[in-house]
């Protein structure tokens, strides 16, 4: 487990080096810079080249990212071009709003899928089943930014139950979590469901049933232990998408989270903020989709075995 | 042979062969009331489109009306009017080509690379696979919505730029999909017997692998349309997608915002309309799932 933990962290760090990479080429090659909206018409030629060499943009591109990288090195991501506040601290200060959104979000989302994809999968074929089908269509169908507003225009606008925006009370999360936690309830419900169809017509739980193991403990212990990794695949790629594509519906809600962050800077040409928010929020993302790799490997024997040092592998036929 | 067995095998053979794919696949589907309302979705929303294309005129959706502003629902404007006084129906319905675009338009994109590669992934294997499959890692650890957003920023806010920045954001799964077929093709007989008779390897993917490995690409990409279609209608709410003046879904609904307390509707109608493309598109990967894989068939 550690030799197999070990060989993912090292293959992670050249996929960072590409992604980022790829993010700087992709943002450099972005119309207009910082540089054209500060150029009037007083400016002489000089004044011009002047303000291109203090932002280094008279440099090739290549040399400009090795710059960038070294940097990167150091925990230093520049300033931003409109504020002039470092993209680190920016960064920082905002990303715990973005964390503990797609925290409650995933945590109502598991919670309330789970019990209810076992439900649906026990009764498979009944009322309540296709009603939970039903449910779960509509969940992942409906987009969430426009849950979003209809959430607003009820429970902010008209019955003034909930905030419309962020004032950093428990109760501004209440519709941000929701909105964002709703197709999350639908799609892992419906993973839940087929994966316990899938492992229901396993010999192991009819010999559990014979040796006389309680139904409670076949469902949750036999079922639902063997159901395990597609569940985890879907709240990873979930979190992956949370963290990662959050924006909309922090722009519902002017949550001050780095999605919303990110919106911003792109909007006023801000390519250094964009570029290093763009560049932490896809670091982030690979390490989680690396962790949930990693939590594979530590529910799944199969996959865990596939790893094993070849020493120990031969101690144990031995 | 006499006549008399010549009938006999005509007839064995007419017992047993087999119905083409094809028919096969609709007589289970028929069977499935998810599917066929999914389909049944989907072509009114097609046929609305086509009534767009020939009844609705760029003038007809931009029209102002000083005197009929934020009018809720009526007979005369069934889905109301917006903050100028035009009517939501008609930009509706305009707006239908551009969200059909996108799911037919960024899943076939992201198809044809995705399925390029990762047929030559799997068949060849080796370093060939090992390059495609590392270069998928890259593009699959970029999330689809910040990639999105940066190459519509790049490429400039059209319908062409967002479709294939949506387009891009499925390729990596296709890639493993078509891949992961591939490889369990691969070694079947008919594979080795046709390198047997000489057929070049790209004429081997094309005409022997591929169509055997095909069935979950048709399931993904038809359910891969629906969440595009989600997926296009953020980036447009957020700016990044069709221009302003043009009726896309998202970006009437990002146009309701300033309203939502006096004209809710504005909001409500266009939401409907991608949740009803999203639904369709959803119920019929589901029934695709079903009717070309019986084993998964509860």
């Amino acid at each position: 487990m550690l030799r197999y933990s070990a060989i993912r962290i090292l293959l992670l760090i050249p996929i960072i080096i590409c992604v980022t990479f790829i993010i700087y080429w992709l943002v450099d090659m972005a119309p207009g810079t910082i540089v054209d909206t500060m150029i009037n018409e007083d400016m002489t030629e000089e004044d011009i080249a002047a303000l291109y060499a203090k932002y280094d943009l008279d440099k090739p591109m290549i040399v400009r990212y090795g710059k960038y990288m070294w940097n990167l090195l150091h925990g230093d991501l520049g300033a931003s071009q409109v504020t002039g506040l470092s993209v680190w601290s920016q960064f920082a200060s905002r990303w715990p709003n973005t964390l503990w959104l797609a925290l409650f979000s995933i945590l109502l989302g598991t919670v309330v899928a789970i019990p209810l994809g076992i439900f649906a999968a026990k009764h498979a074929g009944s009322l309540w089943d296709n009603l939970t089908t039903a449910f779960t269509m509509i969940g992942i169908s409906m987009p969430s930014f426009w849950l979003g507003l209809m959430l607003l225009i009820w429970f902010a606008g008209n019955l003034k139950i909930f905030p419309a925006a962020y004032d950093g009370t428990w109760k501004s999360f209440v519709l941000p979590v929701f909105a964002n936690g709703f197709a999350m309830i639908a799609g892992i419900c419906r993973q839940t469901r087929s994966a316990i169809l899938e492992v229901s017509r396993a010999d192991f739980l009819r010999t559990a049933r014979a040796k006389g193991v309680p139904e409670r403990q076949v469902t949750y212990r036999h079922e639902l232990g063997n159901a395990w990794i597609p569940i985890i695949t879907q709240i990873g790629a979930l979190i992956g998408i949370t963290l990662g594509g959050s924006a909309v519906i922090e722009a519902v809600y002017s949550w001050p989270g780095v999605g919303y962050m990110l919106v911003e800077a792109i909007q006023r040409r801000d390519s250094v903020l964009a570029c290093g928010t763009v560049i932490l929020t896809c670091i982030i993302h690979a390490i989680v989709l690396l962790a949930v790799d990693l939590i594979y490997a530590a529910v799944d024997p199969r996959i865990k075995s596939a790893y094993i040092g070849k020493k120990k592998r031969r101690k144990v036929t031995a | 042979m006499s006549s008399k067995s010549k009938a006999v095998a005509s007839r064995i053979s007419e017992q047993y062969r087999r119905e083409p794919r094809f028919v096969m696949t609709w007589k289970r589907l028929r069977t499935n009331v998810g599917a066929i309302i999914g389909l049944v979705i989907l072509l009114i929303l097609i046929l609305a489109m086509l009534y767009s294309f020939i009844f609705v005129s760029y003038e007809d959706i931009t029209k102002m009306n000083g005197k009929h502003k934020y009018e809720p629902p009526s007979a005369e404007h069934p889905f109301g009017t917006d903050e100028m006084g035009r009517d939501l129906f008609k930009r509706c319905l305009y707006g239908t080509r551009y969200s059909i675009a996108i799911a037919f338009g960024a899943v076939g994109f992201g198809l044809i690379i995705g399925v390029f590669f990762g047929s030559i992934s799997g068949y060849f294997g080796g370093w060939v696979d090992q390059l495609i499959m590392r270069l998928t890692d890259i593009l699959t650890s970029i999330p689809g919505t910040l990639l999105g957003m940066v190459i519509v920023t790049i490429l400039g806010a059209r319908l062409i730029n967002l479709l294939i920045a949506v387009g891009v954001s499925c390729i990596g799964g296709f890639i493993r999909l078509s891949r992961a077929s591939v490889l369990t093709v691969r070694s079947n007989e008919y594979v080795e017997s046709a390198r047997a008779i000489g057929m070049s390897e790209f004429r081997i993917i094309f005409t022997q692998v591929l169509p055997n490995s095909i069935s979950p690409l048709i399931v993904s990409a038809t359910a891969r349309m629906g969440t595009s279609v989600l997926a296009a209608a953020g980036l447009s709410f957020l700016g990044f997608g069709v221009a302003v003046p043009l009726p896309e879904w998202g970006a009437l609904i990002s146009g309701s915002r300033n309203f939502l307390t006096y004209a809710p509707h504005l909001c409500y109608f266009p939401g409907l309309c991608i949740m009803a493309l999203a639904f369709a598109c959803a119920l019929l990967g589901d029934g695709l799932r079903d009717a070309l894989d019986p084993k998964l068939n509860k």
